[in-house]
């Protein structure tokens, strides 16, 4: 086992007191063993006193070679005894990556005024107060003299982030590589490690406007357990000014604006160029003191003014955003029924993605999950996954190939899995003797033609798709596409595209799987992201087995599985979009069944393929609801229920509408709707529930006064029965489970063969 | 501006989709996805009338419902194809057994719709993979065949190519102008019994009253 040096910053210094001559340097670095997860790197900081001239060497060769290599930082070998002596010296802390709970950068000032710090936030408050906070002396830091010299030279003084650059980028940079960081809304120095959804949540700008007016004053006395009291102070003064000085332009702020440098920054404010010049240090070191003071305040203010007006910006669209969803899905203000603050911040904060990194965190050294299914499911649900690596990960686990309590062995282990489909079923095929009932035979030649002539048209816009060779590359690298072969038609050419073949084989094996349903279109639809995502015919396999434990009732011969979806969906409707409900009823659709198409693939066809990812990660999570498909359709109706209410009164008119939204639809929007539509669906189940349980319990009692509990727009129309409708309805009761539904094709004959 | 409405029937992959998009798009795409439920499509024609005096052509538009052609999903086809005005019922001239598949749906419009002025014309597609001499003829069913078949039906019968286009145009002007005729006699009678009502012509809607349940032949 060795240990791998990722990060090391020389002159990181701690200021045990005023006294700049107590000062203590030393080296911040990142660790890890060869065989642990990047979620266990282990953070050290060592005093350069305790090292010998070999390790003191070797650490500095090593923050100039990372300071060289444009904070591309590698991993080099190191010496352990390094690790194992920093923990008797004197100062010199370690902590584990996963251990940290947030990470506070201070920029430097522009003048040298003081050092830029990071403060470490350990998950465990004891651990808490005993690191100190880390100045980076950039000034005398190879590394960062070297990167900063660099940047000037291309005139651009700033990391990639925009800020101006300083050693503390160079840290930030490397650790998120390891752990996933998030910048929190609330306050901009503070990121937050490993994040929970609570935390995200409670940092998010819909926190802000409560906690703004606390957080300095709290976060000034929380990490003053330090002697930088004076520091913080300074810098709580700065920003306070700062505050002021963008909110009211007063005194200090008119002062500052008869600055020249001032006055040609508002000139040339469009101008990025000017602006990034104006923020260069260099440019501000050459005023004096008092000046640069100035500058500096004015670009802050104005700095923090932009983002001020950023958040008003956002804030308003999203309040306005807020009230819009409020006002059309809580119908009416008087209902009995409302959305919490909370419930509505909630499904409105799409915005936490699962990152590769986020992803690692969930997951203990063993590779076992540490949270609860539940938690996952919440980050998947509202957030999505956002990289192409990590989502075939995760997809094997929404699909129920990875059990949710495996650890990183088990999940190795599962290559049995592998060798069942080889021998089991694609041997089975490819050794396959003729039928001896020619009946059969033609059925499994019907089968086979089906499959290839579905596969062979299956989302071939798609580069893994589009080419039909060997190696699935376009075949004239000058990108022409391919002529049609000497037959003169592509449908007679044989499948050649590795990953069509792919497609094909997993479905003939899923119809010697599942004889009784056989291969309905469809199907395809059903598995080409699968496989696009996990890449491996195998596991695909696997995969789509389980998928279609909860699609098969789609393509029942006898349609009852949709039908039943659309009664389900005709209820939800008459429950709580009523009006439009009605309309259906007169333009004869009150059975919705437009809503075919888009049930039956789930939306395949509607989005585009990354959206249809993105919306079916969220249905596989079941996190609501097994059948979300459904809440996702009736958002849709509800989306769209006013334009068909005023224009449409024909069946063939709604279905030829519904079936033109391809391509026109805000997934993002409908999701969040669909989510606010599902809990006013359970609360409205609820109440029910409690007026029928009243009504049981004063079996004298009639009508409306007994209940206490009124759903104001059903009554207004006097549908007494509808009210009725919920707590009896197993469609609608259906909805409330996480359980998938499982409807199964009955046994095949020879009348029902196709 | 008359209007009418045109459904697509047939197995699946004879090409249903590909014509419709040749006569209205005039494009073609050699992996056209399958057809999930159904696809609506319009497009409209001009019909020179020789019979009337009026040297303007008359424009009709049609309303095109394309379906899915797998048997799994027949029983859906009644949603699309009630109040239409006329059926494509489509085969695939290079499989034999797409065309016993044309004539379970020629079968099933004259026993479910039962009206005489349904239009039903069989086409035979993939016309380009017949005549090329030189490339080998796939041809599996005969132009006669399926031409005796039509006449003893009373159906329009073509054979096109979506591919390269041939024929498809002619057949929907040729519907068109049939529609338009039969359409021409009905307000002709009519005029005869309502001399002054049928000025207002113009602009009607065509369909079919739609029955009261849809579903009746779905559930």
């Amino acid at each position: 086992m060795s240990t791998k040096l990722l990060f090391c910053k020389a002159k990181t210094f701690i200021h045990p007191t005023k006294q700049a001559g107590d000062n203590v340097s030393g080296f911040l670095i990142i660790t890890s063993k060869d065989d642990l997860s990047k979620q266990e790197s282990v953070l050290t900081w060592i005093p350069e006193s305790g090292l010998n001239r070999k390790q003191a060497n070797f650490l500095n060769a090593a923050d100039v070679r990372f300071g060289g290599s444009e904070g591309n930082l590698g991993s080099s070998k190191m010496d352990s005894s390094i690790l194992i002596e920093a923990v008797g010296m004197p100062w010199s802390f370690s902590i584990t990556l996963r251990c940290l709970y947030s990470l506070e950068f201070r920029q430097p000032s522009p003048n040298g005024w003081w050092h830029g710090s990071i403060i470490l936030h350990s998950r465990s408050p004891e651990e808490d107060d005993t690191m100190p906070v880390l100045f980076f002396h950039d000034d005398i830091c190879p590394s960062s003299k070297e990167r900063t010299k660099r940047l000037n030279k291309s005139f651009t003084p700033f990391s990639d982030s925009g800020e101006i650059y300083w050693g503390g980028i160079d840290f930030r940079n490397a650790i998120r590589k390891l752990v996933d960081l998030q910048k929190t809304h609330v306050e901009p120095t503070m990121w937050l490690v490993n994040a929970t959804l609570d935390d995200l949540r409670n940092f998010s700008p819909q926190q802000l406007e409560k906690k703004v007016n606390l957080s300095r004053d709290e976060l000034d006395k929380s990490k003053s357990s330090w002697w930088d009291r004076l520091e913080s102070a300074k810098w709580g003064v700065m920003s306070a000014i700062a505050d002021a000085t963008s909110k009211t332009g007063t005194f200090v702020g008119g002062l500052v604006k008869q600055h020249p440098l001032v006055k040609l920054a508002e000139r040339n404010s469009d101008n990025p160029y000017v602006r990034k010049m104006l923020e260069n240090p260099r440019v501000q070191e050459v005023q004096d003191d008092f000046d640069s003071a100035r500058v500096y305040l004015a670009k802050w203010a104005l700095g923090v003014k932009q983002q001020a007006d950023m958040y008003q910006k956002n804030h308003e669209i999203d309040s306005f955003y807020r009230k819009l969803l409020i006002t059309e899905l809580n119908f009416d203000s008087k209902s009995d029924v409302q959305f919490t603050e909370e419930e509505l911040s909630t499904a409105l904060e799409r915005k936490f993605p699962v990152t590769q990194q986020k992803w690692e965190s969930f997951f203990d050294s063993q590779g076992r999950l540490s949270l609860t299914v539940n938690e996952v499911k919440d980050f998947i649900f509202h957030g999505g996954v956002q990289d192409f690596d990590t989502r075939k990960e995760v997809w094997l686990f929404l699909l129920n190939v990875y059990p949710w309590d495996s650890s990183a062995d088990e999940r190795i282990q599962l290559t049995s899995l592998k060798d069942s489909y080889e021998n089991d079923y694609k041997n089975k095929w490819l050794t396959r003797v003729e039928h001896e009932d020619p009946f059969e035979e033609e059925y499994w030649r019907d089968q086979l033609c089906r499959i290839e002539k579905d596969v062979r048209r299956n989302d071939r816009d798609l580069p893994l798709y589009q080419f039909n060779t060997v190696d699935g590359r376009c075949p004239d690298p000058q990108g022409n596409l391919p002529e049609t072969d000497e037959n003169g038609d592509e449908h007679c050419m044989e499948l050649k595209n590795p990953h069509l073949l792919a497609l094909r084989n997993i479905l003939v094996c899923y119809n010697l799987y599942n004889p009784d349903l056989g291969y309905v279109q469809g199907m395809a639809d059903l598995l080409s992201p699968i496989y696009y995502i996990v890449r491996d015919e195998a596991l695909s396999f696997w995969c789509f087995v389980n998928f279609m434990d909860r699609m098969e009732r789609n393509f029942l011969r006898d349609q009852s599985g949709i039908r039943d979806q659309m009664i389900a969906l005709t209820e939800l409707c008459q429950l709580l979009l009523p009006n439009l409900s009605e309309h259906l009823n007169k333009c004869d659709s009150s059975n919705l069944f437009f809503c075919f198409r888009m049930l039956l693939v789930w939306f395949k066809r509607e989005f585009e393929f990354n959206e249809v990812c993105s919306i079916w990660e969220i249905f596989l999570t079941d996190f609501y609801s097994s059948q979300f498909q459904l809440f996702f359709m009736l958002a849709i109706l509800q989306k769209n229920s006013q334009p068909v209410i005023q224009n449409l009164n024909q069946f063939d008119q709604v279905l030829e509408y519904f079936n033109g939204l391809h391509g026109t639809m805000d997934w993002n929007d409908l999701m969040t709707r669909s989510e606010l539509l599902f809990i006013r669906f359970r609360k409205v189940m609820n109440v029910m529930d409690k007026k029928k349980e009243l009504n049981e319990e004063i079996p004298n009692s009639t009508g409306t006064q007994s209940s206490g509990i009124e759903l104001h727009e059903l009554d207004e129309n006097g549908n007494e029965e509808l009210v009725q409708l919920p707590s009896t309805s197993t469609y609608l009761r259906s909805l409330l489970s996480k359980n998938i539904v499982i409807q199964r094709e009955g046994p095949r004959t020879k009348n029902s063969i196709r | 501006m008359f209007q009418f409405k045109l459904v697509l029937l047939g197995d699946s992959s004879v090409g249903k989709s590909s014509i419709v998009h040749r006569f209205v798009k005039d494009s073609f795409d050699d992996f056209r996805e399958s057809t999930i439920g159904a696809a609506f499509l319009s497009q409209t024609i001009k019909i020179r009338d020789t019979s009337s005096d009026s040297t303007e052509d008359t424009v009709i538009k049609f309303e095109i419902w394309d379906t899915a052609g797998q048997e799994r999903y027949k029983s859906l086809a009644p949603m699309y194809y009630r109040n239409a005005n006329a059926a494509l019922v489509v085969y695939d001239i290079t499989q034999q057994d797409s065309l016993s598949k044309a004539q379970n749906w020629v079968n099933e419009l004259k026993n479910k719709v039962g009206d005489e002025d349904l239009i039903i014309c069989l086409l035979g597609n993939k016309l380009d993979l017949c005549d090329s001499s030189d490339n080998g003829d796939k041809r599996a069913v005969m132009t006669d065949e399926a031409k005796v078949y039509a006449e003893e039906q009373d159906l329009l019968f073509y054979e096109v190519s979506a591919k390269t286009g041939q024929g498809v145009k002619d057949v929907f002007q040729s519907i068109g102008e049939k529609l338009y005729q039969i359409k021409k006699e009905e307000m002709l009678s009519k005029k005869g019994r309502q001399a002054a009502s049928a000025k207002d012509s113009v602009n009607v809607k065509l369909q079919r009253p739609s029955t009261n349940d849809p579903t009746s032949c779905c559930y």
